[in-house]
């Protein structure tokens, strides 16, 4: 396949999926829509998170035990950096102790 | 954090913000660009797959795919089903966006990825410009994902193999940081169970792009018929 074609292939997946959720163009909604739409970040988030957990793979384990501390200080404090840096501790310690994944 | 309202001052916080995604995103990149190396891609088409279409999964999809012979309508096929939930995306950030943004939606929409959805999102109670704040995000990321696709296609071939120390665990960890302060109630959680059960289930049963937006779908749609019940 001429590479050309696979880009444009790409582009065209990938802006007809970003593009259709604007086709409403600000247009109001009826309020069981407006709940709807109003609740996708969360259901995005706690897909997205088990996405990223990655259960397939070896490993998932850790990552489902060092989510729990990061969570936690998620929860209490809010800040992003601060939630990486303890989840990628915790990671990193779970992983050099040899846990089973 | 007091929010300013000049567009400027909001873009810059939305590119200081997503700043520590990029200790995921250099290794992501240029590990893609690897791959496409051996797919047999050359660097100027790698970087160009970045730049026009700025889709790490569905890129990373495609090059697999492509190192394997596909063909186009398979390559298409897949990678419109990984990009599906943008399409929810879009839908709920553009209620909470002014009428006339700026740049216009059209531009917006190119950079619509998850982090930016999520950023934005999460803090769009307290953010005076979205639009601003989005593009900043947004932005944060294209620069170093292209950057970094450059030096993964330049020197692919003195690339070893790339440990990643587990770095892409940053995406979900970011993820956390928006949910968490969100769990505030029964019915948020159960929306939370419900969407990050059905991304663990229906894969089994269906494509993984479309079960990602059933799921996303599912607990939206939990969300709206709790409230209805009230």
């Amino acid at each position: 396949m001429n590479p050309v074609v696979l880009i444009v292939t790409l582009v065209m997946t990938a802006y007809s999926t970003r593009i259709a959720g604007f086709a409403f163009r600000g247009r109001t909604m009826p309020p069981r829509v407006e709940r709807f739409l109003k609740n996708v970040p969360i259901a995005a988030f706690a897909a997205l998170i088990i996405i990223g957990m990655d259960v397939e793979s070896s490993g998932a384990d850790v990552r489902f035990i060092a989510a729990i501390p990061a969570a936690l200080v998620a929860w209490r404090w809010k800040k992003l950096w601060l939630t990486l840096g303890v989840g990628m501790a915790g990671y990193w310690i779970l992983g050099a102790l040899g846990l089973p994944g | 954090m007091e929010s300013t309202s000049g567009y400027r001052a909001v873009l810059r916080e939305g590119v200081v913000d997503a700043a520590p995604l990029m200790l995921a995103i250099a290794p992501f990149a240029t590990a893609m660009a690897v791959a496409a190396h051996s797919a047999g891609l050359r660097a100027v088409e790698t970087v160009a797959m970045s730049i026009f279409v700025f889709a790490g999964a569905a890129q990373m999809a495609a090059i697999s795919l492509y190192a394997g012979g596909a063909g186009v309508v398979a390559i298409g096929l897949t990678t419109l089903l990984i990009n599906l939930r943008h399409i929810i995306y879009g839908l709920s950030l553009d209620r909470v966006l002014p009428k006339r943004t700026q740049p216009s939606r059209p531009v917006l929409a190119f950079l619509l990825i998850d982090e930016a959805f999520g950023f934005t999102a999460s803090r769009i109670h307290r953010i005076q410009r979205p639009d601003a704040y989005f593009v900043g995000v947004a932005l944060g990321i294209y620069i170093p994902f292209v950057l970094f696709t450059a030096v993964g296609a330049g020197f692919a071939a003195a690339i070893p193999d790339i440990e990643r120390f587990g770095l892409e665990y940053i995406f979900p960890l970011a993820f956390i940081s928006f949910i968490a302060p969100m769990l505030i109630n029964v019915q948020r959680v159960a929306i939370a169970l419900v969407s990050g059960g059905l991304v663990l289930l229906l894969p089994r049963f269906i494509d993984s792009g479309l079960a990602i937006l059933l799921a996303m779908a599912g607990g939206a749609l939990v969300g709206m018929l709790w409230e209805d019940d009230q």
